[in-house]
């Protein structure tokens, strides 16, 4: 195979990503299973979303942990199957969320082979029960933040990361910085925190014993060259997913994404307490004249209060997931406005090796779709 | 909606700029006769909310204003309908039809428009001066209320923006942008910190350079003190700011000793054509706020709104700072 030099697959841990592609994991139901495969059969890595993945089971609203559990373990299944075998897969797991611990072990139970958790400090991830042979990866804003994850896991678990995430101010959805620094514009680029990171990386182990994984704002090749000399060992793609048509949103939610522009995409104020950014809609604009107080409340994150949260925001992305934008958040990156046609995850990986036939050669053209989560989901 | 709600965390407060998709928090006042298309439209383009007065305009003359104004800027700008214009019902169509960003009301209850201009997708600000209008208006679905004290200039109120503006942010759950008696950073910052998401001015645009009032005007502005001003017409139920000159000092005689309407309306007309258009000081009315006295030189409007705006967050890390060692325990 004639790979770029640069895209060269990259031992994590045991384990091999053959391609270093990573699909950001993208909440409520933007990345699952379906997305997850088909970046996967790619041989690049696949991330399914943990968050509130059980948002279309019968007994989600009465039971939402036991939905949210079985779906999530059926979407790691579907993933698999999908994946024909290569690629690896990842579970995005907020540490926002209530559940984050019953999320994890399923996860791990499941068969994911790595567990990535932000929004939030995942300094107790390495202890909880299951993850021992599982990767484990935090995402990080800053060299800080990676400093205190790695010093704290191996001080307490005797353990280190086995990636790290670098998400920088142009991804999409939460973000690691405060509104005031991204609007001023003081913020570290990708670039730099990709350079930080790796410098609080050597000052525990070998470059290539913590591989980093540059995400926020990565749309083409030119751009994963660029981090991939720097240092990075793979590159992260969200926003770009979201138009393939492996994606697991409605199509109301991916012709806004399709449609929005630069203009269009601001920051929101998430109950989670990070700033977001999104797709301006309608429901974002409500949220700024009046708060929305919540129908039912599922207590899906740690530290949102009903009582006073400007708008249920897992309900907002569930509506946008579905197709209904009006009443919906789509969260998206700063550059989406240069994402602007349906497409497919096998174009979007030929773009990027700007190749035919690496990465997924005896696969190119086969696209096993799933509609449903098949009969083996039952009773989990 | 219960009255005593605790007032609102940061976390879920927008700055009204950001619903508006403007770069600065803050409304242009609709000055009569000088918040023209092409005044609103300057302030739009230097990052505030420039905003269109329509007085005792006619409807067609409305349509000319507003699509002279979208000629002008591609920036948003809002429109101000003076409720006691009988053309109200056909501005609102043409409002309706052409779709400004906003608008923002004056004299009365929109409440019956209200449907009309939000199903054109414009955000209604109504000005009010008293809790209760504020209160019953947040019903109708506008979008924000402009809580003005009487410190403005112009037609105004009985209540100061000191004891306004926080009673209204806890009457109502919808953003209040705070108006009278902000001309500068200090101010603008006094207004956030009593809940305003937003303020909007109008006597600090006076002295800006692109403010089509003759010189006199502005220079009257600039000399005017704390104590320059005096409110006019309280007795017929027509209160208004204006600087204390020949002609507001002989209304007020005419006014106590109870002369009659007509009488009265003889000095004030077209008193502010003259003071706008030809700067006579003396015999026109010179509208402007109480905070006229804090003014000191004429500047482009952009430099005037940068200084609040960014004045606005270095003042208030110097407030916390004081205020921090206010509440220490040793």
């Amino acid at each position: 195979m004639n790979k770029p030099a640069s895209f060269n697959s990259l031992a994590i841990g045991e384990r091999v990503l053959e391609v270093p592609i990573v699909q950001g994991g993208m909440g409520v139901g933007i990345s699952m299973g379906e997305l997850a495969g088909a970046v996967m059969s790619c041989g690049g890595m696949g991330t399914i979303s943990a968050a509130d993945p059980g948002f279309n089971e019968p007994d989600y609203e009465s039971s939402p942990l036991q939905a949210n559990l079985r779906a999530l373990a059926a979407e790691i299944r579907k993933a698999r199957v999908l994946s024909c075998g290569r690629g690896l897969l990842a579970v995005n797991i907020m540490v926002a969320c209530s559940d984050y611990d019953e999320l994890v072990k399923t996860a791990v139970e499941a068969g994911a082979d790595a567990v990535v958790s932000g929004a939030g400090m995942p300094l107790g991830l390495p202890g909880i029960p299951g993850t021992e042979n599982a990767l484990l990866a935090p995402v990080v804003s800053s060299g800080r933040a990676a400093r205190l994850i790695i010093q704290k896991w191996e001080r307490k678990f005797g353990r280190l990361p086995d990636f790290i995430v670098c998400e920088g101010p142009l991804a999409g959805g939460h973000l690691g910085f405060t509104r005031e620094a991204l609007d001023s514009g003081d913020v570290q680029s990708i670039d730099e925190i990709v350079t930080d990171v790796i410098a609080e990386v050597e000052k525990v182990a070998a470059p290539e014993e913590i591989p980093i994984v540059a995400a926020g704002g990565i749309m083409d090749r030119s751009d994963a060259l660029r981090l991939f000399d720097l240092g990075a060992g793979a590159v992260q793609l969200g926003t770009r997913f979201i138009a393939a048509r492996e994606c697991d949103a409605s199509d109301g939610f991916i012709d806004a994404v399709l449609a929005a522009e630069e203009k269009d995409i601001l920051f929101i104020k998430s109950p989670t307490g990070l700033p977001g950014r999104a797709v301006r809609t309608p429901l974002i604009e409500e949220a700024m004249i009046h708060r929305i107080p919540p129908k039912k409340c599922l207590c899906c994150l740690k530290k949102c209060d009903p009582a006073t949260t400007p708008y249920c925001i897992t309900k907002a992305l569930i509506n946008a997931q579905r197709g209904d934008t009006e009443n919906g958040l789509v969260f998206c990156g700063a550059r989406a406005g240069e994402v602007n046609r349906r497409t497919s995850v096998r174009e979007i990986f030929d773009e990027l090796l700007e190749d035919q036939n690496s990465g997924a050669d005896k696969n190119a053209g086969v696209r096993t779709e799933v509609k449903n989560r098949g009969a083996d989901d039952d009773g989990e | 909606m219960d009255r005593k709600l605790p007032a609102r965390k940061d976390q879920t407060q927008y700055m009204i700029n950001e619903l508006l998709h403007i770069k600065y928090p803050v409304f242009q006042g609709a000055m009569a006769r000088i918040a023209t298309p092409e005044f609103a439209a300057a302030v739009s383009e230097a990052g505030a909310l420039g905003i269109v007065a329509t007085g005792d305009m006619t409807a067609a003359q409305v349509r000319e204003a507003v699509l002279r104004t979208q000629e002008l800027t591609d920036k948003p700008f809002g429109v101000n309908l003076m409720l006691m214009n009988p053309e109200t019902p056909e501005i609102v169509k043409v409002l309706a039809e052409l779709k400004p960003a906003a608008v923002t009301t004056g004299a009365g209850n929109p409440g019956r428009y209200v449907p009309e201009l939000k199903e054109a997708g414009i955000r209604v600000f109504p000005v009010v001066a008293s809790v209760a209008l504020a209160r019953r208006l947040e019903r109708y679905g506008i979008d924000g209320i402009i809580a003005e004290g009487c410190e403005s200039g112009g037609h105004v109120g009985e209540i100061t923006t000191m004891a306004l503006l926080p009673q209204i942010v806890q009457a109502v759950s919808v953003p209040v942008i705070a108006a009278g008696g902000v001309a500068g950073p200090d101010t603008m910052l006094a207004a956030l910190a009593m809940g305003a998401q937003g303020v909007q001015v109008g006597t600090c645009l006076l002295v800006s350079e692109e403010c089509p009032i003759h010189d006199n005007y502005k220079q009257a502005v600039l000399r005017a003190k704390d104590s320059s001003t005096v409110v006019t017409g309280r007795s017929i139920g027509a209160p208004v700011r204006i600087l204390k000159n020949k002609m507001s000092t002989e209304y007020l005689r005419l006014e106590s000793e109870g002369a009659d309407l007509m009488e009265m309306e003889k000095l004030t007309l077209g008193g502010l054509g003259k003071a706008v258009r030809d700067g006579d000081i003396d015999t026109g009315s010179v509208m402007m706020g109480q905070a006229a006295g804090s003014l000191s030189e004429i500047r482009p409007l952009a430099a005037i709104l940068e200084e609040m705006v960014c004045g606005a967050a270095l003042e208030e890390e110097k407030l916390s700072r004081l205020t921090k060692g206010l509440c220490s325990n040793e």
